[in-house]
């Protein structure tokens, strides 16, 4: 035993119970011991005396424990371009800040120039990228190699090796496999496809709803027996009916056909006589049969439906306009996409119709119908009940050009709410603004400010595209509560603005 | 062009408004003045009235005033005027002071040399008694902790672990009574040791400690002056500032190390690690803050700057005061440094001879490597020998990613037998942990 430990031995008895002559004290010391135990008063002095001795003693002759070595590999030295000090300032403020799209843009910059960060931010990023999949498909060129040697240290970090991301798949939470299915649907459609097709049966109805809707990008006939199938076998309704509008949207759609001459059997749409060839004024006869046939409900027609005021047979023809791509009764009834839909508008019998075949512009992403939709909107306004979904769908389909037009005739005036039409119309200009657009669509989202309206994380998602020289004019905005409620969104801009200049030239 | 950059002046903000409102102002077109000495930089602000604001900032010993009616400080039109200095000094021209600035910084220059000036007579009578009053109060004081901590050994430590809370609870508030709150915070140390690992032996020292300062209160005429010093401040007795000022000033470079934050319920304990280039010697700045009181943001970690401390008086000086600073905005130096942990310890030793209560001081190290051993987080020095990351220190994987298993050279604080590391050089740059 060595002295301290006698010591704390003793401290633990207590002077009751032991002696401080049972101390272990070592030679060099004793004098020293017994001077203190002669000038204390009592054992218990002295033994804090003694005590304060021998901790000094044992410190000074403490050796300090050793390594053999490191038990890791030290990194390679590897030369690589990094980011400098003015970026760097702005990559840290973007970390504190916890504005992951602005990162991403931030390290999308990095990426085109070639660049890694600094090595004190890589922990930060890594464990970022472990919860944001969009941040950790650039981590691999950002971080460099010493991200890569970083990242075996930490559990957390090993997706960093995962070279396709098929552990994320194989081991991750739903959400982040669908990010992935969704990524990876975009780089290998096919490969996707087999993935979601192998984990298919063990997967449950949510997972398995939100899996399908991966499929929606680079949609292909290939894709078309995967469906079939679902469509006949699944157990759950709401995927069999997102298999069934994939089916219909596929090119040269099989089901859409078959579904459209069964259809006819059924529901017989023809111009009125005579009034036919006036172009302004359509008229057209719709019959229903009394009974659905199997073929119909083979291709996913549901017998039972209910919609709420409409009768059985109704239901039946809503959810064939719903199917059916528009374009069909274009050339059937050969008239325009505007007077079928002004015809749905005019007669308050068919209006019924009318989201019926907005949900067919929506399945079948048909361009020139949701345009005339859009200006049967700007045409009858609350008239034409276009809901938000609709709406945003549609405006996804327009180019730049065409949502400018839009926007300096007001359509988003047109609508039940004018606050969500506008907000919803300046989410789908996914564009660079220019600074007339950013001036007038600011100055039009202050205009309808109250304090109970917008938050400010709904307006932060414009952040991408405001023009930068807007925010000069920022403090100038009224209300005051309207800038107060948009920092957040000026300071993202602000962010962005301040990664342009210090990457490229600056920005005026 | 100015040292300061934008994010350690937005560091000094008061809320995120006044941050915005002084980027917008950061704008060359809002200004109708824009001017600068080698002292000062000021301007002329267009406000809603009719005269312009006018905005001023020491530059020598950082400080604002301008006549807006904003009571938030720094106001935006100083942080607007600040930034756009930063970023584009060349728009300020060089000028005399106009009376507006040179009154403004005379007062300030006034009121520093008054800080240094004894203050006015006090009743030495009624001091002397007060002070005889609080001898007393802490006679009884160490007398009663003296005894409880012998009732303590009597019955032995066995039970400490589970009755440290009671003990802390019952003692600590009869030393603030007795006028003794060193005491009462070195009791309250005792707290959180029965959770430790080694905690009979943190414990024991802890006791050993506040039992050896009662010794030395009560031999005290035997002590040295600087030993007497230090036991009646352990004990909590104050040095007052203008006695401080009487004492002789240290002058060198001081390298800011970095700054430790500690929030204990309502109090914020402001720690700026020093180290002085020429010499080696370290200080630590203390500031303590309570509630909402602007903490002073002046001591930048990473920085340098030319000035005169003032230490209080010890056997081991480390606590001080700045009397005077410049900021350095170029500096090519490097810090005096231990060699390996063996030499750091061996000079460990030599202080803990000098001061038993020897608690935190900095230091620098060459060559040290973080490292991973059994779950622990160590840092190692060229030998292999090794000593463990204080707790507190939530940096180890930014450490780890700068090192990449190469050694750095580090700043840190030692806190008993760990290693809190502040900062490491690397290529050139000095990196705050």
């Amino acid at each position: 035993m060595n002295t301290w430990e006698s010591i704390l031995r003793f401290s633990f008895l207590g002077t009751d119970k032991a002696s401080l002559d049972e101390l272990d004290i070592p030679q060099d010391l004793q004098a020293d011991v017994a001077k203190i135990r002669q000038q204390s008063a009592n054992a218990e002095e002295a033994f804090f005396g003694i005590s304060g001795l021998v901790w000094q003693y044992e410190e000074s002759g403490k050796l300090l424990p050793k390594l053999n070595a490191l038990d890791y590999t030290k990194d390679t030295r590897e030369t690589e371009t990094q980011i400098d000090a003015r970026q760097s300032a702005l990559l840290h403020k973007l970390l504190g800040d916890k504005t992951d799209d602005v990162l991403m843009f931030f390290l999308q910059q990095c990426v085109q120039q070639g660049l890694t960060v600094r090595y004190e931010f890589i922990p930060k990023l890594l464990d970022k990228g472990k919860q944001n999949l969009q941040i950790r498909s650039v981590l691999k060129q950002t971080l460099g190699h010493r991200g890569a040697w970083l990242s075996q240290f930490q559990d957390n970090w090993q997706y960093f090796k995962d070279t396709n991301g098929l552990q994320i798949w194989e081991g991750s939470v739903a959400h982040e496999r669908s990010e992935f299915l969704k990524a990876y649907r975009f780089s290998h459609p096919q490969e996707a496809l087999d993935l979601l097709q192998e984990s298919w049966k063990g997967e449950n109805a949510s997972n398995r709803y939100v899996f399908i809707c991966c499929l929606q990008d680079q949609l292909n006939i290939a894709d078309e027996e995967f469906l079939l199938e679902v469509l006949s076998t699944d157990k759950s309704d709401r995927v069999k009916q997102k298999a069934f509008e994939f089916l219909l949207q596929l090119p040269n759609s099989s089901l859409a056909d078959r579904l459209w001459h069964a259809a006819k059997g059924y529901l017989q749409v023809k111009p009125q006589k005579g009034l036919a060839k006036i172009a302004k004024q359509v008229e057209l006869q719709i019959h229903l049969q009394e009974s659905l046939s199997d073929e119909l409900s083979q291709y996913g027609i549901k017998k039972d439906l209910d919609i709420k005021g409409l009768t059985q047979d109704e239901a039946w023809a809503y959810q064939i306009f719903a199917s059916i791509p528009p374009k069909y009764w274009q050339e059937e009834l050969a008239l325009q996409p505007s007077q079928i839909l002004h015809f749905f508008v005019g007669k308050k019998q068919y209006k019924k119709y009318l989201p019926a075949f907005l949900a067919a512009i929506r399945i079948h992403q048909d361009k020139e119908w949701a345009k005339a939709a859009l200006e049967e909107k700007m045409k009858n306004g609350k008239n034409f009940p276009l809901g938000d979904e609709d709406f945003s769908n549609f405006l996804g389909m327009m180019q730049a050009e065409e949502l400018q037009e839009y926007f300096r005739r007001k359509i988003y005036k047109q609508g039940i709410g004018y606050r969500s039409d506008l907000l919803t119309f300046l989410e789908n200009c996914k564009f660079a603004w220019s600074l007339e657009f950013t001036r007038d669509a600011m100055k039009e989202l202050a205009g309808v400010y109250r304090s109970y309206y917008y938050n400010k994380n709904e307006l932060y998602g414009l952040n991408g595209y405001i023009h930068f020289g807007f925010l000069a004019e920022w403090n100038e905005l009224k209300p005051e509560g309207f800038q107060e409620m948009t920092q957040k969104l000026y300071a993202a801009v602000e962010l962005r603005q301040q990664i342009e200049e210090a990457f490229h030239e600056k920005v005026k | 062009m100015s040292q300061w950059t934008e994010e350690q002046i937005l560091a000094l903000s008061p809320d995120a408004s006044s941050t915005k409102a002084g980027k917008g102002l950061a704008n060359s077109k809002k200004w109708l003045l824009l001017a600068r000495s080698e002292r000062a930089i000021w301007g002329e602000c267009k406000g809603s009235g009719k005269n312009p604001y006018r905005t001023r900032i020491d530059l020598k010993n950082i400080a604002f005033k301008c006549t807006c009616p904003s009571r938030k400080f720094p106001c935006k039109h100083a942080l607007g005027l600040f930034l756009l200095f930063a970023h584009s000094s060349t728009l300020f021209k060089e000028q005399e002071h106009p009376d507006w600035v040179e009154d403004w910084l005379s007062k300030r220059d006034t009121k520093e040399e008054k800080k240094t000036q004894p203050k006015k007579p006090v009743d030495k009578k009624a001091q002397e008694k007060r002070i005889a009053k609080r001898e007393e109060k802490v006679h009884d004081g160490i007398a009663d902790i003296r005894m409880r901590l012998q009732d303590l050994l009597r019955t032995g430590l066995a039970n400490f672990q589970n009755e440290s809370y009671e003990f802390c609870e019952k003692t600590a508030p009869r030393m603030v009574d007795s006028q003794a709150p060193g005491i009462a915070a070195l009791v309250r140390n005792l707290e959180d040791i029965p959770s430790r690992s080694s905690w009979s032996s943190q414990a024991l020292l802890q006791l050993t400690q506040i039992f050896l300062l009662t010794e030395g209160f009560q031999r005290m005429e035997t002590l040295p002056q600087a030993t007497q010093e230090d036991i009646r401040t352990l004990i909590g007795w104050n040095t007052k500032t203008d006695e401080l000022y009487t004492l002789p000033v240290v002058a060198d470079n001081w390298f800011v190390l970095g700054r430790e934050t500690l929030v204990r319920d309502d109090l914020t304990i402001q720690k700026n690690w020093l180290f002085a280039e020429k010499s080696g010697n370290s200080a630590l700045i203390l500031n303590f803050y309570r509630g909402n009181q602007v903490v002073d943001i002046s001591l930048v970690p990473g920085t340098i700057f030319s000035g005169e401390i003032i230490y209080y008086p010890s056997q081991m000086p480390l606590r001080a005061i700045v009397k005077k600073s410049e900021r350095l905005s170029a500096w090519e130096g490097e810090l005096p440094a231990f060699s390996d942990l063996t030499v750091f310890r061996e000079d460990f030793v030599k202080r803990l001879a000098k001061f038993p209560w020897l608690d935190a001081y900095p230091l620098v190290l060459e060559d040290m490597t973080p490292a991973i051993y059994e779950d622990q987080m160590l840092l190692m020095d060229k030998d292999g020998c090794y000593v463990l990351l204080a707790e507190s220190f939530m940096g180890f994987w930014e450490l780890l990613a700068l090192s990449g298993g190469y050694p750095l050279r580090m700043a840190g604080v030692r806190y008993g037998d760990s290693i809190l590391p502040l900062g490491v050089w690397q290529d050139g740059r000095y990196f705050v942990l």
